[in-house]
């Protein structure tokens, strides 16, 4: 990382610590930590697809099976609300894990459907079985959490607690990346076969991202629950799993930056255009269409390419090239 | 039981046509086109727009459908996923899916969020009685369209030089440029039969499923399922898969009311786990 990059970072950092002193609007407060759940799971979700290229349109799905099962263990079975989250990540892990053994040799397209399919399943069983998860009439009345007797119960707190939480998986995967495991999860993305004979163990490698991406959504999803206080079966549909897709994927798989860019400005430009009513979808459609096909390496190729080509041409002028 | 037997076949094609859909796009593009349910929605509403308009005869309807959906696919096809690289695999898909939400938004704004259903007495002609079973005018011309598409779609493909020219470009598009076929022309005309095919099945589904703007993920799902059970880079395959897919759902259908669809994607992550070419699809060697 460079020095400019550790500022900028810092400097986002200070801001948005001190933005609840600026306003206590319950609307902005409410809008950055959904911004902040779902930074969470592109996060999650840029491990498994842009460092391990494991495509998921299930995300969604974990995301709702977290909010579930802590909704449950903390309404119906009184649990406190750590040992909630430890328990709902240990189960993040095992449902990664089945999930991952499932798609083992799957690729691309195959990949993609079943993550889908089961996204879709975690919604039909959360609609159906309504004697449990309370139908559609939803899941209410989650006790506020209480972390060792401080409770959670303003918006500014539930803001705090999810930043934390966000900046400490930022962290996570930012030294994860550059580790041994990092460089094995984009070995296997480029070729497996390659990657088999370097000594890396392939299996395990794709079964530990698709189990971190999946604690990782459990764990947003135990936050929603907390936070929240009620869980809804039609939330967690797919175009949320696509919602989280597209952000990674528009804002660059496999990067740092990417995600968070991706995540901030399709979460804030998504309820900008709330605005347009009925429209609101359409013209969210048309932009990530457009987005595809102007820059399909994401947000952050397009701009390091601009910024190249500038670079480039400043220097020509000067007579110089940068080779 | 007879009367099952005949919606389940019925809808079943229905899925068939879906699949096939799928299955070209897949075989020439390489694409899963996830927008496939929406295309069929649209299909569907596009028929009502038809009959509004004073068409009444069904094969006159039938022929309009498949063309006007071959103009929006063409349309889709030159504007959201010519320009999109063949390797980044993760961004056509994103594409595909916002597409599929364009066109889920679009019917919103054009028809409502209401659902509707075709005319009683769209398709004429009387019930037929086979034994003690009648089968009404909806399946049999259900039946007659599917089956006529399907084998006009066999004998384009195999029978006629630009169908080994499309079956040349789905093997080898290079090849297919060495040998003076402009590859992806074909490919659009693919993918514009595909499409049209598509929204021929959108026409034929609407009389025994009303027509809804958010039917198309339900339809889309089933027809891939459809064609995974099959195998994806086998067109017979995917009618078989239609089929054993209809019929399982309306067997099955009553012992699990809710979770008729967990069915379905069962099926598939079985199949793609223990027969991961499907039933019928031929087995590909993976090149290093």
């Amino acid at each position: 990382m460079t020095k400019h990059a550790k500022y900028l970072w810092l400097g986002l950092l200070l801001v948005l610590l001190a933005l609840p002193l600026l306003t206590n609007s319950y609307y902005i407060l409410r809008l950055l930590t959904t911004t902040g759940m779902y930074l969470i799971i592109v996060s999650g979700l840029n491990v498994l697809q842009g460092y391990a290229g494991l495509v998921s349109i299930g995300q969604a799905g974990f995301y709702g099976f977290g909010a579930y099962a802590a909704g449950l263990l903390m309404k119906n079975a009184g649990m406190p609300f750590v040992p909630t989250v430890v328990v709902v990540m240990c189960i993040g892990a095992l449902v990664g894990l089945f999930l991952g053994m499932v798609c083992l040799k799957l690729k691309q397209a195959y990949l993609a459907i079943v993550t889908l399919a089961f996204g879709l399943i975690v919604q039909i069983v959360a609609v159906n079985w309504s004697s449990v998860t309370g139908g559609m009439e939803g899941l209410m009345g989650i006790p506020k959490p209480n972390i060792f007797g401080f409770l959670i119960n303003t918006p500014t707190r539930g803001y705090y607690l999810v930043l934390l939480i966000s900046v400490i998986v930022s962290f996570v995967i930012a030294n994860l990346t550059k580790s041994s495991w990092g460089r094995a999860l984009n070995a296997v993305r480029d070729d497996e076969i390659a990657a088999n004979i370097m000594g890396i163990n392939v299996v395990n490698t794709k079964l530990f991202a698709f189990a971190f991406s999946s604690v990782l959504a459990m764990l947003s999803g135990t936050l929603y629950a907390g936070l929240y206080g009620g869980i809804f079966s039609d939330y967690f549909d797919m175009n949320l799993s696509v919602l989280f897709l597209s952000m990674m994927v528009i804002g660059g798989a496999g990067t740092q930056v990417g995600p968070v860019l991706g995540t901030v400005l399709i979460a804030l430009g998504l309820e900008t255009l709330r605005f347009l009513g009925e429209g609101q979808m359409l013209v969210y459609g048309v932009i990530v269409v457009a987005l595809c096909v102007f820059s399909p390496g994401g947000l952050v190729e397009l701009f390091s390419k601009k910024y190249r080509e500038y670079k480039d041409k400043t220097l020509a002028e000067r007579g110089v090239t940068s080779e | 039981m007879g009367t099952i037997i005949i919606v389940g076949i019925t809808v079943g094609l229905i899925y068939g046509l879906v699949a096939i859909g799928y299955s070209l796009i897949w075989q020439t593009m390489g694409l899963v086109h996830f927008a496939q349910g929406d295309l069929l929605m649209i299909g569907g509403f596009l028929v009502l727009t038809f009959i509004n308009a004073g068409f009444s005869s069904p094969l006159l309807v039938c022929i309009l459908v498949f063309l006007a959906m071959g103009l929006i696919g063409a349309f889709i096809e030159q504007v959201a996923y010519r320009p999109i690289p063949r390797e980044k695999h993760v961004t056509r898909i994103i594409c595909t899916l916002g597409v599929g939400l364009i066109l889920r938004n679009l019917a919103v704004l054009l028809w409502g969020t209401s659902s509707r259903g075709l005319p009683e007495n769209f398709f004429p002609g009387a019930a037929l009685a086979l034994g003690e079973v009648s089968i009404q005018p909806v399946y049999y011309w259900t039946f007659i369209i599917g089956c006529t598409l399907v084998l006009g779609l066999v004998l384009f493909l195999y029978r006629t030089k630009y169908g080994v020219a499309m079956r040349l470009t789905a093997y080898n598009p290079a090849l297919a440029e060495l040998m003076g076929v402009n590859s992806k022309l074909f490919q659009s005309a693919a993918f514009m039969l595909a499409i049209g095919i598509t929204g021929v099945a959108g026409m034929l589904i609407s009389p025994i499923a009303f027509v809804h703007y958010n039917m198309g993920l339900s339809f889309g799902v089933k027809g891939f399922t459809a064609a995974i059970i099959g195998g994806l880079n086998s067109l017979p395959g995917s009618l078989v898969g239609g089929i054993v897919l209809g019929l399982s759902e309306v067997f099955f259908g009553k012992y699990l009311s809710g979770y008729v669809d967990v069915l379905a994607f069962t099926v598939m992550i079985l199949v793609l786990i223990f027969k991961p070419r499907g039933l019928l699809g031929k087995v590909e060697a993976e090149k290093i």
